[in-house]
């Protein structure tokens, strides 16, 4: 096949595009990010809440599945960030998004070991499983319509290591770095979690 | 393209489009919406007023904006360290020492704040002065103290690592002063009472200040080596000067100030057994209190003694290489721990008691031998110090109940160690 001129300019127009918005994007958090950090401003933050609560929303939601509970942890989760961020401000923090949700990720957990604390004591083992099996009988609260809802349903039901990775890099579409920051992994660990949870999912999804 | 690379991508397209298409995982935009603005409220209360002051590590966190991530941690960073200590060396001091000064370990601007005081001492050596050499490293092991005490206030996750980094420094300093004091005493002898005055005050701050630094940190944060320095360092000038009056007949100083000197260490010491003894009265008093019978506390808790340890009761019981678990009352580890608390405080009244003896000394004229009660009695101080912090550790997880929780292996540990 021969590229045309036109085809090929086209092309490098569209990445220098889409590459200069993702650049901004960026330039525009850490902008946000040195503003609350250093100058305290809340009005800074609010755009942080802007771009990140209905992210971080999902992430909760997604292993919560209760929206009451989900909103709580979230808003509790935006108000730690800050606090940390203006109390600890010689910290480095070199991405927000992966800041911001290993914050809710340890929420998360502390919302199911209060959980199983408050029914009887448990082993964190024995949480983390609460936490992969969490929502996996409450389906039926996400209102299973269609190809899309089948795929979270079965997704559900994976290891929360799959889950973790799978929600985080192609439905939140965060980075192999960013998620590996997350997570507390190497980027090659999540590139090959990815990898294997990808290929688990379409071998649970042929069997439906 | 392979048919299963056809269904991944497919599946990532579905993927992707989760979020857009399945509103259930979507939150309520009116949840958003009043949660923004509750958020701002609860955010703006917690704005303080004043400004934040400049910080050095500000200027890379800028610089970082700009800068993709890699680019700037291997090659940005390293080059900005490098122009900020150019700009500290060839700028005037008080602006730079100034923007440094709230410089902790374990930040960028820290490696700065060192590379100015390196540049001072090395401007302060090429002066010759040996008198505001030592001045100037008895300056720099206080802000090493006084950033002991602030990692420790700003409870980072590494703080104990950051204080033992400044500790190390400030010993190092402690050191470098040492000398620089030895040399007052051969090449400025008319300067030394002056010095010898800034360094027993600088002392007498830098334990006070570590003291406080060690209550707030916890067992974390090991600061009895660190004051130990410094102490046997201020004990060493003052014994060299005497010695050096008494030796050759030759006084570099007046008998007057020679006295006032070794006056001042036993004061610091007798001031130190006291800090002590009363730190340990109160653990008593506190372990005393601790309900032996509660919720939180059960009458026995079950020990497994796998090294040599001593339970004293009314009469010592020696356990060797045991490896059966033994139950013991909580009552006995009261006891035990109750006992060598006293034995501290014991030791610090024997301290106490030499202190006295050195002062006679010291008005009979044998400051040589004062200095000798003096140094005996703050090593024994010193042990006494070091039990009082084992046990306080111990006390503290007794009253609180947290023995109980803790594995056994660190109950073992806590008896053992207080046993050392």
């Amino acid at each position: 096949m021969l590229w045309s001129s036109d085809a090929v300019k086209k092309g490098c127009n569209i990445f220098v595009l889409s590459a200069s918005y993702i650049m901004k994007d960026l330039i525009n958090e850490k902008l946000l990010l040195y503003k609350v950090r250093i100058k305290r401003d809340p009005e800074a933050y609010g755009l942080l809440y802007d771009l990140y609560v209905k992210k971080i929303y999902r992430f909760v939601f997604f292993k919560i599945s209760s929206r009451e509970e989900a909103e709580d942890l979230t808003s509790e989760v935006f108000l730690k960030a800050w606090n940390y961020l203006v109390e600890n401000s010689e910290q480095e923090i070199r991405s927000f998004a992966s800041f911001i949700y290993r914050i809710a990720r340890n929420l998360v957990v502390d919302f199911y070991r209060e959980k199983a604390r408050r029914s009887s004591e448990l082993p964190l083992e024995a949480v983390i499983e609460i936490v992969a099996a969490a929502g996996a009988g409450e389906e039926q609260r996400l209102e299973v319509d269609g190809e899309i809802d089948e795929i979270m349903k079965v997704l559900k039901k994976m290891k929360l290591e799959y889950q973790e990775a799978v929600l985080l890099h192609y439905i939140e579409e965060l980075s192999a770095g960013e998620v590996a920051r997350i997570l507390g992994k190497s980027q090659i660990s999540v590139r090959v979690t990815l990898h294997r949870a990808l290929k688990k999912l379409k071998e649970l999804l042929e069997k439906k | 393209m392979t048919e299963t690379a056809v269904m991944s991508d497919l599946l990532k397209t579905q993927l992707k489009t989760a979020k857009k298409q399945n509103d259930r995982l979507n939150p309520d935009q009116s949840w958003v919406a009043q949660n923004r603005a509750k958020l701002m409220s609860q955010i703006n209360n917690t704005v303080s007023k004043d400004k934040p002051r400049f910080r050095f590590d500000y200027v890379w966190q800028a610089i970082n904006i700009f800068v993709p991530g890699r680019l700037a941690y291997t090659v940005v960073r390293p080059m900005a360290v490098f122009v900020l200590v150019g700009a500290v060396a060839t700028s005037g001091w008080i602006a730079s020492v100034g923007a440094t000064q709230n410089c902790l370990p374990g930040e960028i601007c820290y490696g700065v704040k060192l590379a100015a005081e390196k540049t001072q001492e090395l401007v302060t050596s090429v002066a010759g002065a040996k008198g505001q050499q030592a001045q100037m490293h008895l300056e720099f092991a206080t802000r090493r103290a006084k950033e002991v005490k602030k990692v420790v206030e700003n409870k980072a996750v590494d703080a104990p690592q950051r204080a033992a980094e400044a500790m190390v420094k400030l010993e190092k300093s402690i050191q470098t002063a040492n000398e620089a004091i030895k040399a007052v005493v051969e090449e400025e002898p008319e300067k030394i009472v002056e010095v010898v005055k800034g360094m027993q005050e600088t002392a007498k701050d830098i334990n006070q200040t570590l003291t406080v630094a060690a209550e707030q940190g916890g067992s974390e944060v090991d600061v009895a080596g660190t004051k130990q320095a410094v102490k046997d360092s201020s004990l060493d000038i003052v014994k060299t000067i005497v010695q050096k009056n008494e030796g050759d007949g030759k006084n570099i100083i007046s008998d007057e100030d020679a006295k006032t000197m070794v006056q001042t260490q036993i004061d610091v010491a007798m001031q130190d057994t006291g800090d002590m003894k009363s730190r340990a009265e109160d653990a008593v008093k506190v372990l005393e209190a601790a309900p032996i019978t509660s919720n939180n506390l059960p009458s026995d808790v079950v020990v497994t003694v796998s090294s040599t340890i001593l339970i004293s009761n009314s009469s010592i019981q020696v356990f060797v290489n045991s490896t059966t678990p033994i139950i013991l009352p909580t009552s006995t580890i009261k006891n035990v721990l109750g006992d060598v608390n006293r034995q501290a405080i014991a030791q610090g009244q024997e301290s106490q008691k030499t202190l006295e003896e050195a002062k006679v000394l010291v008005d009979g004229n044998h400051l040589l031998e004062a200095m000798g009660k003096v140094k005996d009695a703050t090593q024994a101080a010193e042990e006494a110090e070091r039990t009082v912090v084992e046990v306080k550790k111990a006390v503290d997880a007794v009253s609180s109940g947290v023995l109980n929780s803790q594995p056994v292996s660190t109950t073992t540990a806590i008896i053992t160690e207080v046993k050392k």
